[in-house]
């Protein structure tokens, strides 16, 4: 019979037993695992995501005719100003490939444009993710920038079956090459805190000493391209205050973060085109 | 693992999914819920070590598959929380939902705390994060006070409607 004070001690020892082996386990053991957690629990979030857009559904079917043929007239002149944006476009995209032929410049990365249903958005004070309903199903690559109608959502962090996890920009650690809108200087922008009640923040570091911004004159950030990841001139957020860092050679700010960026409920993965 | 175990797991899977819901809403107010003592009290306080500790390991583990932590984050921490609580059951009137509720709220205070150790050197600046970090531990207190009674309930009924009872066992009927 074992002593009374080890048989006391004896779940401390099975834990510290338990924690050695956890350490030794192979990553790719850990992986599997993590991956089979991950879908066994994938189908509840798809299935509470639906259920929100079926209430979503009966909600919008308790609207007036009225409502809805003011809506339709919203949406043509929507589609009307759509159109001509379309035709610019297309203009300007021949514009710049006619360049780049002529200056033998490379082309930039292509994007297909996959919109996708948020199914849980997971912010808390240590992390900030979400959950996408669209994942190798979609051929959704890691690494993909995700962007809505506000600019940068962030980065697609994790890919699984059907679903994928999206590393938000104002996760404290995502870090992205930025630029002033209209400059050229590269920064660095940090996801930062995110105080309650509040709007997403964000940090920008090495600005440019001539650089100013105010909360009445905030100046727009945007992705500089640089990296390969995101596509230039996304807007990322705006710088609404600059200060001389400690070291005296550059500025470092604050970044307020679109508002939108919290209740987002759809969001547009951009899958890079394979170029030959 | 046990049949208890498997239970008490899906219980708690029900549970998380609640709390990621309700999670899911209140993000839009940077506020965000953690229940993590919710989740170990009932098996560490009433439930035989073995079973109990799987049940917790194994939530921890579906909590760590979508956390943006290291695989085994939650799970080492929620099992260590059960053998600490299993520890010194043994002393106090465990039965008692009251009882259960309080160490409900000190498993999540301490395990809030020591996942907010663990992960602060993230932040670009952690002083900043106090008045964040006051608000969500006093926000999930407030929830596992409420809602804790509620989930031992859940997890002893679920476990009576599958034929076990812990009140009978625990008096050495069965």
């Amino acid at each position: 019979m074992l002593p009374k004070r080890f048989d006391q001690a004896q779940p401390f020892i099975t834990l510290g037993i338990i924690v050695l082996a956890w350490l030794i386990v192979p990553t790719a053991a850990k992986r599997l695992m993590r991956l089979s957690f991950f879908e066994f629990q994938a189908p509840l979030d798809s299935a509470a995501a639906t259920t929100r857009d079926v209430q979503d559904f009966w909600s919008m079917r308790t609207r007036s005719r009225n409502e809805l043929i003011e809506a339709g007239i919203d949406l043509a002149h929507l589609n009307a100003k759509y159109e001509t944006s379309i035709q610019r476009s297309a203009a300007l995209e021949g514009e710049v490939s006619r360049l780049e032929e002529l200056l033998k410049l490379p082309s930039y990365t292509e994007y297909r444009a996959e919109p996708a249903r948020v199914a849980r958005r997971d912010f808390n004070v240590w992390w900030q993710r979400m959950v996408i309903r669209k994942g190798r199903n979609y051929d959704i690559p890691e690494g993909a920038p995700v962007i809505f109608v506000g600019g940068v959502v962030g980065r697609v962090r994790v890919v699984h079956e059907y679903t994928s996890e999206v590393e938000l920009i104002s996760n404290p650690g995502l870090r992205l090459a930025a630029t002033i809108d209209g400059d050229t200087r590269p920064l660095s922008f940090q996801g930062g805190n995110n105080p309650t009640f509040g709007p997403a923040k964000g940090t920008v570091e090495f600005v440019p000493l001539d650089v100013t911004a105010t909360p009445s004159a905030p100046r727009r950030l945007v992705t500089s391209g640089v990296g390969g990841v995101f596509p230039a001139g996304l807007t990322i957020g705006q710088i609404i205050r600059v200060d001389p860092s400690t070291d005296g050679l550059f500025k470092s700010g604050e970044v307020k973060l679109d508002p939108r960026l919290d209740s987002i409920s759809e969001v547009t993965v951009l899958v890079p085109l394979l170029t030959d | 693992m046990t049949r208890t175990t498997f239970i008490i797991f899906a219980c708690c899977v029900v549970l998380w999914v609640c709390v990621s819901q309700l999670n899911h809403y209140l993000a839009p107010l940077h506020l965000s819920v953690f229940a993590g003592g919710m989740l170990v009290s009932f098996s560490a306080l009433r439930l035989g070590f073995r079973e109990g500790w799987w049940a917790s390991f194994l939530i921890g583990l579906l909590i760590d598959s979508s956390a943006a932590v290291p695989f085994g984050f939650h799970a080492l921490f929620f099992a260590a929380a059960h053998v600490a609580v299993y520890h010194f059951r043994g002393r106090f009137p465990r039965e008692e939902t009251s009882f259960n509720v309080v160490v409900a709220l000190l498993v999540n205070l301490v395990l809030f705390i020591v996942i907010t150790v663990s992960l602060i050197h993230r932040s670009p600046a952690p002083a900043e994060m106090i008045p964040r970090l006051l608000i969500d531990l006093l926000a999930s207190e407030m929830f596992v006070l409420v809602c804790s009674p509620w989930s031992f309930a859940l997890q002893e009924r679920s476990l009576e409607l599958c034929g076990i009872s812990l009140r009978r066992a625990q008096r050495g009927l069965l």
